[in-house]
């Protein structure tokens, strides 16, 4: 045991070989302060939007938050990734959910609140099938993590990959507006792709068969 | 990093897979290289179509139109544990990766792949020995990486030194943090100090931010903590000075370090002199950023502290100012002393938890061979309250004066190897007993010292029943020590110089005089009496989900109510759920320190048996409440005991006291209550204000200063206490125990008062102008300063919220239109006893020093009537009730050592009721109309009387049907005189402040109010 376990994340270079393998999940779970980090910068705007939704004034929203992520702090340990037990994100649900509940009710009975929370707002997803709410509740996981990702990139990199990955420019014109190889562009994608997966995988639950 | 050659063409997979971004890192380099070459291959990429991919769908769909430049940034996070969600990746921190570890081999697992390096960090080589160019510098090996950057090895090209540079990865586009990280930078370039390591230099290349070091020779206090053998006294003695000097010189220039740990303290050893002891340099100084930075909050690798070393305030994400560094430097002196770390906990959330609310035990407790200024040093630099800490220039001197005085001393109790733990290890907390140890830890350490074995081993032997297998050792000094035998008799003996102690294998021991010498006798014992050792318990817990214990619970571990503090009152976790029967069963054994009767006290809402030692001690399983005392006879063993305890509420109300035969005053037996870990989508909310039952202490707080003033807001909602050194107003969320706000004042508080609509809060101040504060409750900014002209004893509000007052300590009331607040009226009364309101607050009432009560008009402050006189010259303390209609006056004839308490009608000035009183009440408080009064003995009193307990000093009454004030019950608890007594607005709760360094809110009991 180190003398600081709960900071030595990535501290020794074993630790950081082997975290470059791993998932943000995988590495949270591992308790590796940076990853927890990433964590919550990850879903921050999620809960903030599902606060949004459920009427929780915005001084209240740090409360939640904070009381959600250390619930899943302290229960991170225990969540998998299955297909029947449903995603991060829906477990993550469940949790604001109940926080928010317990918010509501800790309230003082003289407080001024306009009616009572609508909490059918925050509600799981009927089945597996796309729906409005769900594609913004991705979104803000997706530019979440696309802006944590961007970070790790030179520009050059990050722009030709977005270009192509996702604006479906072809690589031939995105490497000659970007003054680079086509094979470089085709390398940044597949770099940052890569990266997306093996580090926010776990959470850009993409449904399984869209039309 | 040498290309494979081109491999054969691809396969489709593997287009496809390189397309999608799934392939490993270190195949991608020779796809790239085969693709540069192969036209044929770049055609079939192009080709591909991967858009039906989950991912490439999900980006296309998902992400917004354009790049986010910048995630989001949550301040919103940051209230009272900002830092459990932001705390940065320490290993920013890298101080064990800065400097060439030239004895240490570095293995494969320790170099880091370069592939893993973003793009264009490093220009490319220009020679062979280098791994890139940056800047200036021939970058010459990777030494270390952290969350922040990498370290390398490299060369000044222009002075031909070898250097450590340090090369930031992320957030150089970051316009923000660029301009901040040069900006400190910078800062710490300029500071020059022999224990801070040196900046040479700070630039920039090609949007890479780095930082030019000294490569130090020697290792981290970090790697020097992980190996043998353990630090001696001295090393540690000079290690925190010579931090604390570095820090001193950093502090002056106002700069924070922020991180200080041991992997952040280098030990540099001297080049020639390889037996001279290693000096200190601080790491990273400038680099460790401020929690209120948006860029670490939003991950991008900036330092916020290391949770098991940070200060408070910064795991709040307060301001930070230079005095985190102190609780800093206190961790780690706690930590290189004990062996441990005085917080942590199993993760970060509940270590943060920690440093927040925990007091560690005195290093000298755990650690006897710590000398007491030193374990006292270190506590003070764990204070909570950043105040309290002494700065570095005095721990400097302190430390330094340490060190002299162990200079003087046998080297052998100098060099005392200090105890080895396992330094992942953290203490529990432990309520800090003051126990009269002042010469032991010296003596104890010299033993220790002599005897060549560590001293928690000893403690250990000492404490318990010495251990089989000991070898004789000789002894060759005069030491003290003290034995405990397996009875719990404790003697204590000095050793003249060449004796010999044995322990025996049947736990026995013996001393050997010296030749010539007389046999030891034991030392006197000492002549203050300690408080009793409280009885101790092994209990083993079993919940079940019915009343009747039939249907256990499986699952039940984690053990979040420990009921220490009352009935679990501010727990929110000491519950099972709303109005869900349950029951407990307690299976185990009680011991006593020694045989004795102890006096236990049964206190629980729902229905209780307890049985020791097969004896029925409590049995009332079908009472609604229990409140029963006992006394038991316990002979210093084990004895089993079993407690049942059925609750119909879904909350634990129990608990169990017992009372200390020397001081008096109950204190909790610890026991605890587990409830089942719960997801926690169904654990119930925070506990509202249920009906309360039994009277009791039921929150507790020590700031651990005077108390001269406490209030509740109108709706009952927050309560507030002064308190001095420093001075400040704390204000407390009734519902859930947190702290939404602390007020700082400039000077020492007299009284404080809510508005009656809760919007304002207003302290009067002891300063010699008599400044009334006014605080506005939504926004807690100052509203307004009043000056009065003379210091303020008093200050009240008015029912109606149009006025309130001010009593000087002259007895001067002056009032203040409470919107127009500039207007003031000045009464023409002097030596007022006590201040209130009538007729809803359109009259000011007082009560002179001559004993009659006056009406007065608080707009015009003329006179409007006079009433019969109600208090003689033996009046201690008065007040009026909320109405204005009765007055409650306690006086005291010194002369006959007797007093009286009287709730008194104004009108008739005949009193209703009335007690007698023992001692002299100093503060008296009312609820209600004469509901419940109570007092709180007097200062006076208390400096003179000696064969009174702390049972006294808080008394409840209410009235009873023969026109008395009938003694309701007394509030254990303050050992010292009350300075601040006020009910709260329910009638439901009593909060008092007192000299003994406390505040304390008791429950006061619920029943219909008498006829």
């Amino acid at each position: 045991m180190t003398d600081d376990r709960v900071s030595s994340g990535g501290h020794d270079g074993e630790h950081t070989g082997l975290t470059t393998s791993l998932g943000l999940l995988e590495r949270a779970k591992a308790q590796e302060p940076a990853a927890w980090s990433r964590l919550v910068t990850l879903y921050s705007p999620l809960i903030d939007h599902w606060c949004r939704a459920c009427r929780v004034t915005e001084h209240e929203w740090a409360d939640v938050k904070q009381e959600v992520f250390l619930a899943v702090w302290r229960n991170l340990g225990g969540f998998r990734k299955e297909p029947e037990r449903g995603s991060f994100r829906g477990w993550l649900r469940t949790i604001t959910r109940s926080k928010i509940t317990d918010q509501h009710r800790k309230r003082p009975a003289d407080a001024t609140v306009v009616g009572s929370a609508p909490l059918d707002h925050v509600s799981e997803p009927s089945d597996g099938s796309e729906t409005p709410v769900i594609s913004t509740e991705l979104g803000h996981v997706y530019a979440q993590a696309l802006a944590l990702l961007e970070r790790d990139f030179v520009p050059a990199t990050w722009r030709a990959f977005w270009l192509v990955a996702v604006e479906c420019r072809r690589a031939e014109d995105v490497a000659a507006e970007l003054g680079l190889s086509t094979n470089a562009v085709y390398l940044a994608k597949s770099r940052v792709l890569r990266r997306l997966r093996d580090e926010f995988g776990d959470f850009l639950d993409p449904p399984p068969d869209a039309p | 990093m040498s290309a494979p050659p081109a491999l054969a063409c691809l396969s489709a997979d593997a287009l496809t897979a390189f397309d999608l971004g799934t392939v490993a890192e270190h195949e991608l380099d020779q796809i790239a290289d085969h693709l540069d070459g192969c036209t044929s291959c770049q055609r079939a990429l192009a080709r591909l179509d991967t858009s039906a991919d989950p991912l490439i769908r999900g980006l296309r769909r998902n992400a917004r139109p354009q790049p986010v430049s910048e995630p989001t940034p949550v301040p919103s996070i940051g209230s009272a544990f900002r830092a459990t969600v932001d705390f940065a990746p320490a290993v920013a921190g890298d101080g064990a990766t800065v400097v060439r570890k030239s004895d240490t081999p570095r293995g494969s697992a320790t170099g880091p792949n370069r592939s893993a390096l973003p793009d264009g960090v490093l220009a490319p080589p220009e020679a062979l020995d280098e791994i890139g160019r940056l800047s200036t510098y021939r970058v010459l090996r990777e030494i270390g990486r952290g969350g922040m950057g990498v370290v390398f090895e490299a060369e000044d090209t222009q002075l031909r030194r070898r250097v450590a540079l340090k090369v930031m990865l992320r957030g150089s586009t970051d316009t923000l943090h660029r301009e901040r990280f040069l900006r400190e930078a910078r800062t710490a370039a300029a500071l020059t100090h022999d224990h801070i390591v040196p900046v040479f230099q700070v630039g920039e290349d090609r949007g890479h931010l780095f930082i030019a070091m000294p490569l130090l020779k020697g290792e981290s206090l970090k790697a020097r903590l992980d190996r043998e053998p353990p630090l001696a006294l001295a090393d540690v003695l000079r290690i925190g000075r010579e931090t604390a000097t570095g820090l001193a010189a950093a502090h002056a220039r106002d700069l924070v370090h922020r991180d200080i740990k041991p992997d952040n303290l280098w030990l540099e050893s001297a080049e020639n002199e390889p037996t001279a002891p290693p000096r200190v340099k601080i790491l990273d100084f400038g680099l460790a950023r401020g929690a209120n930075d948006d860029a670490a909050v939003t991950g991008s690798g900036g330092v916020v502290g290391t949770p098991a070393y940070m200060a408070p305030e910064q795991a709040r994400g307060d301001e930070v100012d230079t005095r985190a560094d102190l609780f800093s430097l206190g961790v780690l002196l706690y930590r290189l002393v004990t062996g441990r770390r005085p917080f942590g906990g199993r993760d970060v959330p509940s270590t943060l938890l920690a440093v927040c609310y925990d007091t560690p035990r005195p290093p000298v407790e755990l650690a006897p061979s710590v000398p007491l200024p030193l374990s006292d040093l270190i506590m003070r630099l764990l204070d909570k309250s950043p105040d309290v800490r002494p700065s570095a220039r005095d721990v400097v001197t302190a430390l330094a004066a340490l060190e002299d005085s162990f200079r003087g001393s046998p080297t052998a109790s100098f060099g005392v190897a200090l105890p080895q733990v396992d330094s992942g290890s953290w203490v529990a907390p432990k309520p800090v007993r003051k126990a009269p140890r002042r010469r032991w830890p010296v003596a104890l350490a010299m033993l220790f010292a002599l005897v060549g074995i560590s001293a928690v081993v000893i403690v250990e032997i000492l404490g318990k029943v010495p251990k089989a297998g000991l070898d004789d050792r000789a002894i060759s000094a005069v030491v003290i020590i003290e034995i405990v035998d397996k009875d719990g008799n404790k003697t204590r003996v000095e050793l003249p110089v060449g004796s010999t102690f044995k322990v025996r294998p049947d736990g026995t021991y013996e001393i050997v005089p010296p030749k010539g010498q007389p046999a030891p006798k034991p030392a006197e014992p000492p002549a203050v009496p300690k408080p009793a050792e409280p009885p101790t318990c092994g209990l083993r817990r079993e919940l079940f989900v019915d009343a009747e214990l039939k249907k256990p619970l499986a699952g039940a571990k984690s053990v979040d109510a420990v009921m220490q503090w009352g009935w679990g009152e501010n727990r929110p976790d000491a519950r099972i759920a709303d109005g869900a029967a349950f029951a407990v069963r307690w299976t185990g054994f009680i011991k006593s320190p020694k045989q004795a009767e102890y006096q236990f006290r049964f206190v629980a809402r729902g229905g209780l048996r307890v049985t020791i030692n097969g004896e029925k001690v409590v049995n009332d399983w079908d009472a609604a409440t229990t409140d029963t005392t006992k006394k038991v006879a316990l002979n210093g063993r084990a004895q089993e005991v079993v407690i049942e305890y059925r609750s119909a509420t879904g909350r634990a109300d129990f608990a169990w006291l017992w009372t200390d035969p020397v001081w008096g005053g109950e204190r909790p037996v610890p026991t605890s209550i587990v409830f089942p870990d719960r997801e926690s989508a169904d654990r119930p909310s925070a506990p509202t204000n249920q009906e309360l039952v039994q009277p009791d202490e039921m929150w507790r707080i020590p700031p651990d200063a005077r108390v001269p003033a406490t209030a509740f807001s109108a709706n009952g909602r927050f309560v507030a206490f002064a308190r001095d050194t420093p001075d400040r107003i704390e204000l407390f969320d009734r519902l859930d125990g947190k702290q939404p706000e602390r007020l700082t004042v400039a000077h020492r508080v007299a009284d404080i008062a809510f508005s009656p609509d809760n919007s304002l809060l207003i302290a009067g101040g002891k300063d010699k102008d008599g400044t009334v504060q006014m605080w506005d409750t939504k926004t807690w900014a100052t509203v307004n300063k009043l000056v009065s002209g003379k210091p303020v004893a008093r200050v009240t509000f008015a029912p109606n919220g149009k006025w309130f007052a001010g009593v000087g300590e002259d007895g001067v009331v002056t009032v203040w239109n409470a919107d127009a607040t500039e207007k003031k009226v000045t009464l023409a009364t002097v030596v007022t006893h006590a201040i209130g309101w009538a007729d809803g607050g359109n009259r000011v009432l007082t009560l002179g020093g001559d004993g009659i009560p006056r009406e007065w008009n608080p707009e015009s402050g003329k006179k409007l009537a006079d009433h019969v006189r109600i208090a003689t010259a033996d009046a201690t303390a008065a007040t009026f009730t909320a109405d204005g209609t009765r007055a409650v006056v306690a006086s005291f004839q010194k002369r006959t050592g007797t007093g009286t308490l009287e709730l008194i009608e104004l009108a008739t000035g005949k009193p209703v009721c009335s007690a007698t009183l023992a001692v002299p009440a100093g503060r008296v408080a009312v609820w209600g109309n004469g509901r419940w009064v109570a007092t709180g003995v007097s200062e006076d009193w208390w400096n003179k009387g000696a064969k009174h307990t702390a049972y006294d000093a808080l008394v409840l009454y209410e009235p009873a049907a023969d026109k008395t004030l009938r003694e309701v019950h007394r509030f254990a608890g303050h050992t010292k005189w009350v300075d601040a007594l006020v009910f709260g607005p329910d009638g439901k709760t009593l909060a008092s402040g007192s000299s003994d360094r406390s505040w304390r809110q008791w429950r006061l009991p619920a029943r219909p109010a008498p006829k």
